[in-house]
């Protein structure tokens, strides 16, 4: 039988340099967790609270085993603040501990990652929740100054929007920027995050979007037949129409079909 | 060559290619302080940030290629009416820095590779044509993921290429350049089967998004060269780029080309229009802010689900373009490239595989019997 003995230390003579804000607090079931003296959990518990100080050993093996899922966000903050505990160190600790929450580390993951530092903890709170990846935020790589551009941030983590919905409007948000937009045209006006993205496409392909648009207006005043509705849609990068015909017999199919002609002369002629 | 030295910050030979004619003229070409060997890469592979890739056209490695050099044109795609384009890869990366360039959207070597082994190439080829395609009209382009001409004065494959060539008077060797470096295979004796062509843009173009290219001038002016020799030639107007002048400048652009060259001269163009994989937008992004045309562009995802101008848009470029040509002379031929079947018939009025003059370009019994071996 191997008896380890296990070290409690009051967390008041631990140091909380490591503390990285994670999202959810550490169980009150298990105790804080020390390494060398720094707590690597349980960051918020009163200072009379003992802490389980752990072997010696695997650093990145702990950081796995107490927080097996860590967000970008989360990653991101407990890299600084081990560079800044550890810095003779870091190096060692940085590759793998990446390698452990499936990222590979790279000049490119590294400049995301400061990217995201800059940002506000809402943002950040966001991007975790949402489960971003580092290609989602490549946007915020093309800011000269993110200072700029927090309030865009802001304003996104707020919106009811989906993670698909959301990774559009950042990078529609960046382009918009630097392409000239005043930023308070960019901060959303609505709660519909739809509406919102619509603007921010208009904006961002302003020839297509008045071409669409005025095909739109113009093929809701085409003589349609009874029961065919006929709209202009977009298809990706090509643009048409889209028709709908209710028909019951294939008579009706075939008088319909008759009329329709008339409209693809319609068509031809303003093409 | 003192301008193509001086571009390079370092050059890594990988042991294993030292013995190799690249090798050591290279090692003849740059001082012994900027060459090494090297058991390995030196530098990791993996997603670029937009600095090392920046940096990667400063690098030269010289290392064997394991793969296969002899491929289909990677834009063929189904549901694209595409020609018979072959390529043949001897490096990957380029030392120019165009906008709009693909090889953004997947490299992820920080260094611009060179393969040591072109004798391998060789060899596949000669496979190829012992596998009884040596009397079809192959066209074979060695400018895929590496510009044909702009690194031959340190290479010179082009003359080995040329050479090799003339043992398959019906294969044609096209290379396909932005640069004006032609000068070190213009006495190469040649069998009539290399077509030297060129990407080419209005000169606006050129300034704002082709950035250490040759001059549309430059360009022109290798031409000329080229044919004083014998060669064929070719230009692809590819990425045609919409801007506010777009038909001013591509106006120019086909009247100067009618102007100083003919049909004969030029066997084909084709014209294309800005195309690219949506994982490529965040690196040019980066590079090239949103300054550029390209970066600006207002593109949809596209059936290849590469983004592109809308179809209508395109469709208006490429028929400004062939009406121009045409109005200079009916004889000139063109074909779109990456284009879909209906660009095709609202462009050309038929698919290219209907059309008598196109028949060499767009044959599918080429594709089918190269890609069977």
């Amino acid at each position: 039988m191997v008896v380890r003995l296990m070290l409690l230390k009051p967390i008041s003579q631990c140091s909380k340099c490591l503390d990285f804000l994670p999202r959810r607090p550490w169980p009150q079931v298990f105790p804080a967790l020390a390494w060398r003296g720094h707590l690597l959990t349980g960051f918020h518990r009163p200072p009379t609270d003992m802490a389980l100080e752990l072997d010696d050993g695997g650093l990145v093996d702990a950081y796995k085993a107490a927080y097996p899922e860590l967000g970008l966000s989360e990653l991101a903050r407990l890299l600084r603040a081990l560079e800044a505990t550890f810095p003779e160190y870091f190096l060692e600790f940085r590759n793998p501990l990446c390698t452990a929450y499936s990222l590979r580390w790279s000049d490119r993951l590294g400049q995301t990652i400061q990217a995201l530092l800059q940002t506000q903890l809402s943002f950040q709170t966001w991007v975790d929740d949402k489960k971003l990846g580092p290609r989602d935020l490549s946007p915020l790589l093309a800011l000269p100054e993110i200072s700029e551009f927090l309030p865009y941030t802001e304003a996104l983590a707020r919106l009811p929007i989906s993670k698909v919905e959301g990774v559009r409007a950042l990078e529609l948000g960046v382009e918009l920027f630097l392409l000239g937009r005043p930023l308070n045209d960019l901060l959303p006006s609505t709660d519909s995050p739809s509406l919102y993205l619509r603007r921010l496409e208009q904006w961002r392909r302003p020839r297509t979007s008045e071409n669409d648009e005025a095909w739109r207006t113009d093929v809701a005043q085409w003589p349609w037949p009874a029961q065919v509705q006929g709209q202009w849609q977009r298809f990706g990068d090509q643009a048409g129409l889209e028709i709908k015909i209710r028909t019951t017999s294939a008579d009706d199919l075939k008088k319909k079909l008759e009329r329709l002609n008339s409209i693809g002369e319609t068509w031809s002629c303003k093409s | 060559m003192q301008e193509l030295v001086a571009k390079f910050e370092h050059v890594y030979i990988d042991q294993t290619a030292v013995g190799s004619s690249l090798a050591r003229r290279l090692r003849e070409l740059f001082p012994d302080d900027r060459v090494s060997v090297v058991e390995a890469p030196p530098l990791a592979a993996g997603e670029l940030s937009a600095r090392e890739f920046s940096r990667s056209k400063r690098l030269l490695y010289v290392t064997p290629f394991k793969g296969k050099f002899f491929k289909r044109c990677p834009g063929s795609r189904p549901g694209l009416s595409c020609c018979n384009y072959f390529v043949l890869n001897w490096g990957l990366q380029c030392d120019m820095n165009c906008s709009y360039c693909y090889l953004q959207s997947f490299i992820n070597t920080p260094m611009l590779t060179i393969y040591s082994n072109l004798d391998d190439a060789l060899n596949e080829l000669r496979e190829i044509g012992e596998a009884g395609l040596k009397a079809q009209a192959l066209r074979v382009g060695t400018g895929e993921t590496v510009d044909s001409l702009s690194l031959d004065p340190l290479t010179l494959y082009s003359q080995t290429l040329i050479e090799f060539f003339r043992d398959y008077p019906a294969w044609t060797l096209e290379f396909k350049t932005k640069s004006n470096k032609v000068d070190q295979f213009l006495n190469s004796p040649h069998a009539g089967n290399v077509v030297v062509s060129w990407s080419v843009n209005p000169q606006h173009i050129v300034e704002r998004e082709e950035h250490g290219t040759a001059s549309l001038s430059e360009r022109l002016e290798a031409a000329h060269k080229c044919v004083g020799h014998g060669y064929r030639l070719a230009f692809h107007i590819d990425p045609m780029i919409w801007h506010p002048e777009w038909r001013e400048n591509y106006g120019a652009l086909v009247d100067e080309i009618a102007a100083r060259f003919t049909p004969e001269q030029l066997p084909y163009m084709s014209v294309g229009a800005l195309r690219f994989q949506p994982e490529q937008r965040a690196m040019m992004r980066e590079r090239f802010g949103l300054n550029s045309y390209v970066t600006q562009a207002e593109t949809f995802s596209g059936r290849d689900g590469k983004l592109r101008y809308d179809a209508a848009v395109r469709q208006e470029m490429f028929q400004f373009v062939l009406q121009r040509f045409h109005a200079h002379n009916p004889a000139w031929r063109l074909f779109m490239c990456m284009e879909s079947p209906e660009t095709w018939l609202k462009v050309a009025g038929t698919s290219p595989f209907k059309q008598p003059h196109m028949h060499d370009l767009f044959d599918p019994k080429v594709v089918r019997a190269a890609e069977a071996t």
